[in-house]
This record gives C-alpha cells, sequence and structure tokens, in this order.
C-alpha cells in the first residue's frame, strides 16, 4: 500500500497540477472561448487518465489494482466490481458490467464536478469583479469624503473669516452711525445756532435801524421833504376822505364783497360746468337708450335675472326725463340716479359692443355666405325684370315682323304694288332702320344686364365691407366713450356677470341671419319685423345712422360751446400769423384750440378781469 | 416787419405808457417821451442827475424818474410840461420807489429799509409804512389797484400787512409761517395772495385777501426750493418753478398740483418741436450786397429731429445762487401757454400748453436766452440772447429776425406795447422799436429783415 501511494503521488500531483493548468488557463481565457477550451482541455486530461492507469495498473498488478479499486469504489458507495461469490473461498469474479456502470457514473460524476467547478469558477470570478468594483467605489468614496472634508473645512474657515469681515462691518457700520448721528447733531446744533445767531443779530440790526430811524427821522430832517408846484387832483376827481372807523367799516365790507363775488363768480362757473356735465351725461343717457331701446325687447322676452334689472330701469327713465328741471335739484338727488343708470346702460352698452364684436368675428367666418344670398336675390329679381322686358321686346318685334311680313304679301297681292311702292319703299327703309335700332336696344339690354350682374357683385362686396366698417366704426365708438367710467371696478365686475347674457345675446345673433332670408321667402311678416326689430343688427343701418350724426353733433356742439370766442380769434390770429411766418411752421399746430371747460372759465375770467 | 432807427438809451430806461400813446426813454439824465406810433419827441425833462428809474402812472398822466444816489425823485406831468415834483428822501437814503396804483402817490423805500414813505400829489400828507421787509419780491399790487400787499419783518418774524391803497388804511396784518420770506404776488383777481419762502426751504402759502390760509405747499424738503413763481392771467394756475428743474403748476380750487413740468435736457417725446436756430449758410443772404456788414450771421429756425438733447451749464455747486433751476417763467395772455427757462440750460425756451399741461415747443437758441415777453394780445412770445436778432413764436412757428442797423446792436431786453403791435428791443446804450402790424403789407410781414423805415 505504501509503494502505491508513492507511485500515485506524482500523478496525483501531475493531475492537480494539470487542473492547476487548466484553471489558470480558463482563467486566462476570456469566456467567449471557455466551452471549447474545455472541450480542449478534456483531451489531455483523457490522455492523462490514460497514461495514468498505464501507470498504476500493470500485467502484474491487475488483480490488486483491481480489487484496490474496487475497495475504493465501495467506500465511495459503488456497488462492487465483483460478482456476489457465493462461497468464501472461491475466488471473486470480475463483474464487468459494474464496472462498466461504475466508469460511467464516474464519468458523469466528473462531468458535474467540471460543471459545477466551473460554475463555481464563474461565480468566482463575478465575486472577484464585483469585489474590485467594490474596491474602487470604496476607494472613489474615500478620495470623496476626504475632498469634502476638505471643502468643508475651507467653508468652515471661509465662513470664520465671513463672520469675522461683517462683525467688523457691523463695527463700521456703527460707527458710521454713530458720525452720522453725532454730525446730524451737530447740523442741528449748528443749525439751532445759527438761527440764534440770525435772531441776534437780526435784532441787533433792528435795534441799529431803530436807532437809525430815530436819528434820521426825527431829527427834522429839512431835506426829507416834497416840493410840488402845486397838488393835483385825485385821478377820480373825488376829494381824499378822512380815516375814520367808518371808513375802515366800508373798506372791510368792500373788501368782503369782493370776496363774495369772487366766490359767487366761482360757485356760478362751477355750477354750469355742473350743468353742462349733467347735460352730456343726460344726453349720453337718451343716446344710449335710444341706441339700446331694440335690444331691450328681447331680454324682456327671456325674462332673465340679470337682464331683469336693466327692464326696471328702462321702465323708470321714462318718468327721469320728464323732469327736465332735474338739474336744478341739489346734486345728491339727482346725482345717483342719473349715475347709476348711465352705468347700467353703460352695462349693456358695453355687452352690446362685445356682441358686435363677436359679430364681426362672425362675418369674418361666414364669409360671403350671409352676402351672396342677398346679392343673388337682388340680382334674380333684376334678371327677372330685364328677361321680362327682353321678352316684351322681342315679342314686339316679332308683331311687327308679322305686320310687316303681312303687309308685303298684301303688296304682292295688290296691283297696285307700284302706287304704293315708293310708300313700301320708305317704309321698309324706315322697318330697317328700326329693325337695326332694336337690335341694338337688344344689344344694349344685354349690356346692361352684364353691367348690371357686375354691379350687383360689387354691391355686395360693398355693403359686405361696409357692414365690417360699421362693426368697427362702432367699436372704436363706444371703446372711445370707455374712458369716462374707467375707475369704475365695481362696473367692471359686474360687467363680467352681464356677459353670461350677453352670450346668450350672440347664439341668437348667430341665428338671426340664417333665419332671417326663411322669413322673408316664408313671407311671414310678423316674424320677420319681430326679427328685425328685436335685433339691433337689422335695422342697423338706419339705427346708426340716426345715431352717428348726433352724436357727432353733439360733440361739435360741445366744442362750440365751450370755446366759441376762443377758438376763432384764435384760429385767425394764427392764419395771420403763419401768413406772417412762413419759415418753420408746426405741422399740426392747429389741434390745439379745443379743449375742455377750463378755457372758458380762462375767457370769462379774463373778461371778468376787465370789468372793475 | 420793420424797424426804427435806433435811439440812444441808458441803463436800459424804457417803457411804453400803459395807455400806449407814449414811450418814455432816458438818456443819462434827460427823459424822453415820444409818440408811440410815429416816435416824435413830444416833451423832454431834465433831471438833476443820471436816472436810475422810470415809471408811467397808471393813468399815464405822470412820470416817476429816481435817482438813487442822490435819494431824489423828480415827477413830471405830460399834460403840464411846467408842472414839477421833487421828493427828497434825504439822509434816509433811497432804494425803491414805485407808483401807487391811482397814480397819485409815491411809495419811496428808504435806504436799510426803514420804512416806506408814501407820498400824496395831491395832498401834503406824508404816510409811513415802517418794517418794510428787503426780499426779492415784496410790495404786491392788485391787480384792480384796489390793494397793496407788503412783507414786513418784525421780531426776527415775516409778516404781510394789506393795505386799501385808497387811503391807506391797513386792512389786514398777519404773520406767515415763513422762515424768510422771498416773495409776495397777488392773483389777477385780486382775492388770493401767494406767498413763498427763500430758496432754503420750499414753501408756498397762498393766502385769502382777508387774511386766512387758504393752502401751504411743499413738494419736497432739505434741498433748495422755490425760485420764481407765476400766476395765470386767468387766476386759475400757479405755477412755481423751483431748484429741482420742475414747474409745478397749482390749481385753484383745490390748490394741489396738476402737473409737474420737468425740464430735462434730452427731450423725447415726439409730439413735442424742437426749433432749433441755426446759422444761416453765407449762400443764402448772397445778392444783397447792400446790406451793411453783420458781425453776427443771419440764422433761422429748423425743426430738430425729436429724440433731442439740449446744452446743459454745469453749475458750481460752491457758489451762491447756483444757474440751476426755473430762473423765469410766465403765461401767455390767454393762458394758454407757459413759457419757462431752466438756468442750466441756458439757451432753451420752454414752451407748455396749458390746457394739456404737457411740453409744447422748446427753442433752442445759439446763445443764453436773456429775456422773453408774452405779446399781451396773443400768444407770441418774444425772446432776445443778447444779440443782434430777436425772435419771435407763435403756434403757427418761430422765427429769427436780424435787427437792423450798423454796429452790432444786442437786444439785451425787450417789451411790448401794450397792443402787441410793437417791441421794444432795448440794448446797452441804443433802442429801436420793430413794428409787427401787417395789415397793409400783407404777406411781406417776414421781408427782407435789412428794410428800414
Amino acid at each position: 500500500m505504501g509503494d502505491w501511494m508513492t507511485i500515485t503521488d506524482p500523478g496525483l500531483s501531475s493531475e492537480s497540477k494539470n487542473l492547476s493548468q487548466y484553471t489558470s488557463e480558463t482563467k486566462m481565457s476570456p469566456s467567449s472561448l471557455y466551452s471549447q477550451q474545455v472541450l480542449c482541455s478534456s483531451i489531455p486530461l483523457s490522455k492523462n487518465v490514460h497514461s495514468f492507469f498505464s501507470a498504476f495498473c500493470t500485467e502484474e498488478n491487475i488483480e490488486q489494482s483491481i480489487s484496490y479499486l474496487d475497495q475504493e469504489l465501495t467506500t465511495f458507495g459503488f456497488p462492487s466490481l465483483y460478482e456476489e461469490s457465493k462461497g468464501k473461498e472461491t475466488k471473486r469474479e470480475l463483474n464487468i458490467v459494474a464496472v462498466l456502470n461504475c466508469m460511467n457514473e464516474l464519468l458523469i460524476l466528473q462531468r458535474k464536478n467540471l460543471l459545477a467547478q466551473e460554475n463555481v469558477e464563474t461565480q468566482n470570478l463575478k465575486l472577484g469583479s464585483d469585489m474590485d468594483h467594490l474596491q474602487n467605489c470604496y476607494a472613489k468614496l474615500k478620495e470623496q469624503l476626504e475632498t469634502s472634508r476638505r471643502e468643508m473645512i475651507g467653508l468652515q474657515e471661509r465662513d470664520r473669516q465671513l463672520q469675522c469681515k461683517n462683525r467688523n462691518l457691523h463695527q463700521l457700520l456703527k460707527n458710521e452711525k454713530d458720525e452720522v448721528q453725532k454730525l446730524q447733531n451737530i447740523i442741528a446744533s449748528r443749525a439751532t445756532q445759527y438761527n440764534h445767531d440770525m435772531k441776534r443779530k437780526e435784532r441787533e440790526y433792528n435795534k441799529l435801524k431803530e436807532r437809525l430811524h430815530q436819528l434820521v427821522m426825527n431829527k427834522k430832517d429839512k431835506k426829507i421833504a416834497m416840493e410840488v408846484l402845486n397838488y393835483v387832483g385825485r385821478a377820480d376827481g373825488k376829494r381824499g376822505s378822512w380815516r375814520t372807523g367808518k371808513s375802515e367799516a366800508r373798506n372791510e365790507d368792500e373788501m368782503y364783497k369782493i370776496l363774495l363775488n369772487d366766490y359767487e363768480y366761482r360757485q356760478k362757473q362751477i355750477l354750469m360746468e355742473n350743468a353742462e356735465l349733467k347735460k352730456v351725461l343726460q344726453q349720453m343717457k337718451k343716446e344710449m337708450i335710444s341706441l339700446l331701446s331694440p335690444q331691450k325687447q328681447k331680454p324682456r322676452e327671456r325674462a332673465d335675472d340679470s337682464t331683469g334689472t336693466v327692464i326696471s330701469d328702462v321702465e323708470e327713465d321714462p318718468g327721469e326725463l320728464s323732469r327736465e328741471s332735474m338739474w336744478d335739484l341739489s346734486c345728491e338727488t339727482v346725482r345717483e340716479q342719473l349715475t347709476n343708470s348711465i352705468r347700467k346702460q353703460w352695462r349693456i352698452l358695453k355687452s352690446h359692443v362685445e356682441k358686435l364684436d363677436n359679430q364681426v368675428s362672425k362675418v369674418h367666418l361666414e364669409g360671403f355666405n350671409d352676402e351672396d344670398v342677398i346679392s343673388r336675390q337682388d340680382h334674380e329679381e333684376e334678371t327677372e325684370k330685364l328677361e321680362l322686358e327682353i321678352q316684351q321686346c322681342k315679342e314686339m318685334i316679332k308683331t311687327q315682323q308679322q305686320l310687316l311680313q303681312q303687309l308685303a304679301t298684301t303688296c304682292d297681292d295688290d296691283t297696285t304694288s307700284l302706287l304704293r311702292d315708293c310708300y313700301l319703299l320708305e317704309e321698309k327703309e324706315r322697318l330697317k332702320e328700326e329693325w337695326s335700332l332694336f337690335k341694338e336696344q337688344k344689344k344694349n339690354f344685354e349690356k346692361e344686364r352684364r353691367s348690371f350682374t357686375e354691379a350687383a357683385i360689387r354691391l355686395g362686396l360693398e355693403r359686405k365691407a361696409f357692414e365690417e366698417e360699421r362693426a368697427s366704426w362702432l367699436k372704436q365708438q363706444f371703446l372711445n366713450m370707455t374712458t369716462f367710467d374707467h375707475q369704475n371696478s365695481e362696473n367692471v365686475r359686474l360687467f363680467s356677470a352681464f356677459s353670461g347674457s350677453s352670450d346668450q345675446d350672440n347664439l341668437t345673433a348667430h341665428s338671426r341671419p340664417r333665419q332671417k332670408p326663411h322669413g322673408v321667402s316664408n313671407g311671414a311678416p310678423v316674424c320677420s319685423s319681430k326679427f328685425t326689430k328685436s335685433l339691433p343688427a337689422s335695422p342697423s343701418t338706419s339705427d346708426f345712422c340716426h345715431t352717428r350724426p348726433c352724436v357727432s353733433e353733439h360733440s361739435s356742439i360741445n366744442v362750440l360751446n365751450v370755446t366759441p370766442e376762443e377758438a376763432k380769434p384764435n384760429r385767425a390770429g394764427r392764419e395771420c400769423a403763419s401768413q406772417k411766418w412762413s419759415v418753420a411752421s408746426r405741422p399740426g399746430s392747429q389741434d390745439g384750440c379745443c379743449s375742455g371747460c377750463s378755457l372758458t372759465y380762462t375767457n370769462s375770467h379774463v373778461e371778468k378781469d376787465d370789468l372793475p | 416787419m420793420n424797424f426804427s432807427e435806433v435811439f440812444k438809451l441808458s441803463s436800459q430806461l424804457c417803457k411804453f405808457s400803459p395807455d400806449g400813446k407814449y414811450l418814455a426813454s432816458c438818456v443819462q439824465y434827460r427823459l424822453v417821451v415820444r409818440d408811440a406810433s410815429s416816435l416824435q419827441i413830444l416833451q423832454l425833462y431834465t433831471c438833476v442827475d443820471q436816472i436810475q428809474h422810470v415809471e408811467w402812472s397808471a393813468d399815464s398822466l405822470f412820470l416817476l424818474c429816481a435817482m438813487y444816489k442822490r435819494g431824489l425823485v423828480q415827477v413830471w406831468s405830460l399834460e403840464q410840461p411846467e408842472w414839477h415834483c421833487r421828493i427828497d428822501e434825504g439822509s434816509a437814503g433811497l432804494v425803491a420807489s414805485c407808483w401807487s396804483p391811482d397814480g397819485r402817490h409815491v411809495l419811496n423805500t428808504t435806504e436799510f429799509h426803514l420804512r416806506m414813505t408814501v407820498w400824496s400829489l395831491c395832498t401834503k400828507s406824508v404816510s409811513y409804512i415802517k418794517y418794510p421787509k428787503a426780499c426779492q419780491q415784496g410790495v404786491s399790487f392788485s391787480r384792480d389797484g384796489r390793494y397793496l400787499a407788503l412783507a414786513e419783518r418784525r421780531d426776527c418774524k415775516d409778516y404781510v400787512s394789506i393795505f386799501v391803497c385808497s387811503d391807506w388804511q391797513l386792512l389786514r396784518h398777519f404773520d406767515t409761517g415763513t422762515q424768510d420770506l422771498a416773495g409776495i404776488e397777488w392773483a389777477p383777481n385780486g382775492c388770493v395772495l401767494a406767498v413763498w419762502d427763500t430758496c432754503l426751504e420750499y414753501k408756498v402759502l397762498l393766502y385769502s385777501l382777508d387774511g386766512r390760509l387758504l393752502a401751504a405747499y411743499c413738494a419736497y424738503e432739505w434741498s433748495l426750493g422755490v425760485k420764481a413763481a407765476a400766476w395765470s392771467p386767468s387766476s386759475q394756475f400757479l405755477a412755481v418753478g423751483s431748484y429741482d428743474g420742475k414747474v409745478r403748476v397749482l390749481n385753484h380750487v383745490t390748490w394741489k398740483v396738476l402737473a409737474e413740468l420737468g425740464h430735462p435736457a434730452a427731450v423725447s417725446d415726439s409730439r413735442v418741436v424742437v426749433y432749433k436756430e441755426a446759422e444761416k449758410s453765407p449762400r443764402g443772404s448772397l445778392g444783397r450786397p447792400a446790406c451793411p456788414p453783420h458781425r453776427a450771421a443771419e440764422s433761422r429756425y429748423e425743426v430738430a429731429e425729436v429724440p433731442v438733447s439740449l446744452q446743459t451749464l454745469k453749475p458750481a455747486a460752491d457758489r451762491a445762487n447756483p444757474k440751476i433751476g426755473i430762473g423765469a417763467l410766465a403765461f401767455s395772455a390767454d393762458s394758454c401757454f407757459l413759457a419757462t427757462r431752466n438756468d442750466n440750460v441756458p439757451n432753451a425756451v420752454w414752451v407748455w400748453d396749458v390746457r394739456k399741461l404737457r411740453l409744447f415747443v422748446v427753442l433752442e437758441q445759439l446763445g443764453p436766452v436773456r429775456a422773453f415777453q408774452w405779446d399781451p394780445q396773443q400768444p407770441r412770445l418774444a425772446v432776445c440772447t443778447g444779440g443782434s436778432k430777436v425772435y419771435l413764436w407763435s403756434p403757427a412757428g418761430c422765427v429769427s429776425v436780424q435787427v437792423p442797423g450798423e454796429g452790432d446792436f444786442q437786444v439785451l431786453s425787450l417789451c411790448w406795447h401794450s397792443n402787441g403791435d410793437s417791441l421794444a428791443l432795448l440794448g446797452k446804450d441804443h433802442f429801436c422799436l420793430c413794428f409787427l402790424e401787417t395789415e397793409d403789407g400783407g404777406g411781406s410781414a417776414l421781408g427782407p429783415p435789412g428794410s428800414l423805415t
């Protein structure tokens, strides 16, 4: 047994070497070549095994080898290589099947082990790489930690420094403040001292003045005198009056009279201005009502909550209007009513303007549809008319032709043709002329018709343009008017509340153009009239034509009222001046001549000044 | 536009009579009265010394000539040339003399402002008013001639006394809350008196005729304050020019600021027209060889493109009366325009549109503006810069006119005739009249600037 061991040792060691070689090989080899390597390495292994066997087992020691192997295998739990002997004395036979089975099992085991080994190795590799990675990470983090630690230290240092600085600055500031305080105190004390000195000096000065006064004035200075040839009369021709208590009272009276006059004058001015403004407001209200009245009927039908107030307002309007003398009333009573109603109207107007805005956009969207319908209608009517005329003309021509033919035939038949020949010829000529004339007429008609269709198309386009223009003009007009009620935030809020109803209005406005032609074609006058009345847009042309001059007239009146005397001479003067000086005239210099009420005040004031 | 010939003048003493008929001018110790239209000499008075001050009485009947050096006032009558009156203040001295609005009293202020003497030409009576304050503008007569407001200083306090001019009775006497009152001025309607404090403190006080304080206004503190103030002829606005280069327009109802009109050196509003005086190129004056050679080149106005920066003056901060702030301001006769001058932009006149309360026009001259005055009849502004030209602006445009004459006539000051038809241009030693009426001349108003009558 000892011999074998010595013999087997190198073999085993060689195998282990081989294994280590193998493992080292696999370690070195990339993973992709791994399987191949395994295959390759299995070959020398088998060889080794072979050689091992040859060394382990020779011709002589087969028996021992077998028994040894059997022993070994049985200890490892394999079935015995020998057949079960019946008797103990008999020599045990080698069971080849068992040997083969063992071999197979060994091989399988070997393979399994190899596989396991591989797995373990790969795992080992993985773990190794993981380990490396983690070590790297660790190193990095350590480094980071180090740097951040250093940074922290740096920052702490800086912080400390800054704090130090801050403390210093605080100290400085405090010092400066103290300084400022000190300086202010100094200034104040200087100022008081200066004032004090000034007062003292002034007192001294006054004393000196007094003294001088006494010296100069009380000396009965002969030089202080007036030489006059003869005394002249007073400018007003009256004699000088004595200074008495009466005159004093009179002076007081006069002074108060002057003051009173001034106040009265100012009050009058203000009253006038107020009245003017009230008038403007009133007029604006009226205009708004007239502008919006067609719109009112609709909300009434709808009986909305928001419009309900409007209706009530409208209902109380006539009552207010009847009181023409309302601006004679004191402000408090009228003001609220007026402003409130105006505000309400204004809100309606705003929503209306919004609606118009929407309409404009809608017109843009719908484009020609609406216009086309209208123009086509007119167009068709006109063409019908023209066609009728043409028909009539044609008929006339036909009858005349017939008559002519009749005449001709009768002439042929007649023996007295010769007699009439001259007549006929004349007539023929005339008819021919007429014929040509008719033809020309026809041509003209055709031409007219064509031109008319063109005109109709143009009309349609123009109408559309006008619609747009009108809408924009209205919008602008109302936007211009917005300025007077800008500050009223409440108004804005309420207006937003109104916008819901205006949306509804918009809806109806949307539906209108589609409905309108229906109404016309159906010949239902009630329906159509209702529509036209209830909607501001359809009767708008007339309405707005009515209101526009009204507004403009109003504004012009306003301007004229304000500066009638002023504007004219001013302009005249300017014109004359521009005649005179044509060196560098200003392009828009005329614009300055119209302005607000302040001017009336100015002018009238000037007049007033002249009075006394 | 026609120019008269040049007459002699001393101390720029040349005054139109209030009725517009006469023109008084002083040459040394002689007082010359001419017809304002024909310029013929009507009267010639001889005073005892060089005249230092001349003033017409309100009824254009008397003339007052003050000779401060001698403490003497001589009064002349236009109706009776032989009539004379001589007031001697003697050792008390004389620093100021003026007419009362009735034209029958002379108010003399003695030296050191010891007192004010009211001499009557009708009676022997003499009144004295003590303690008048020595200040910029301490005497103010109301426009209707009824009242005199006088600034006084007693016991280191400012007071205002209101006298009735008819009998010199004291009507009101009240102290004003001012540190050191600098000026007083009646509103043209005679009901409000504006009082402003010294430049060290911005303070404007408004008193009613009966002495009640109506309002006090202070725009800012701790800085130099009011420099000049002017009422609009309508009494509606009080324009206050201050050292911060702004004009604040107060209204007559609430006495609050209506507008703050700044005078920055850069004009950027595109609505403002900037007229810039430019020297005419020599080619423009060709073909007029007969014209006497002027030292100064002719000039004209050009409309400048709007972001314009005006020439500014850097004021010396360490000197008294620094050249900053609004030193001159005047409303036009119709109260529609306000002309101002910012002292650290000396070459420019700002014209503001009062109705819109915004800048309307800026005139930038080649030289510093010496004086400007509004036409008493229409919105027309005359400006002079101490050169040989006179400048006129109206809303229609503006023009620069060379004053004809031999040598260099330097217009230092100017004054309008009361009807706005003529303009007296005052130089150092001479004066001439500029006639603006063009009824017969038609469009030839500008004419050749060298035309002589």
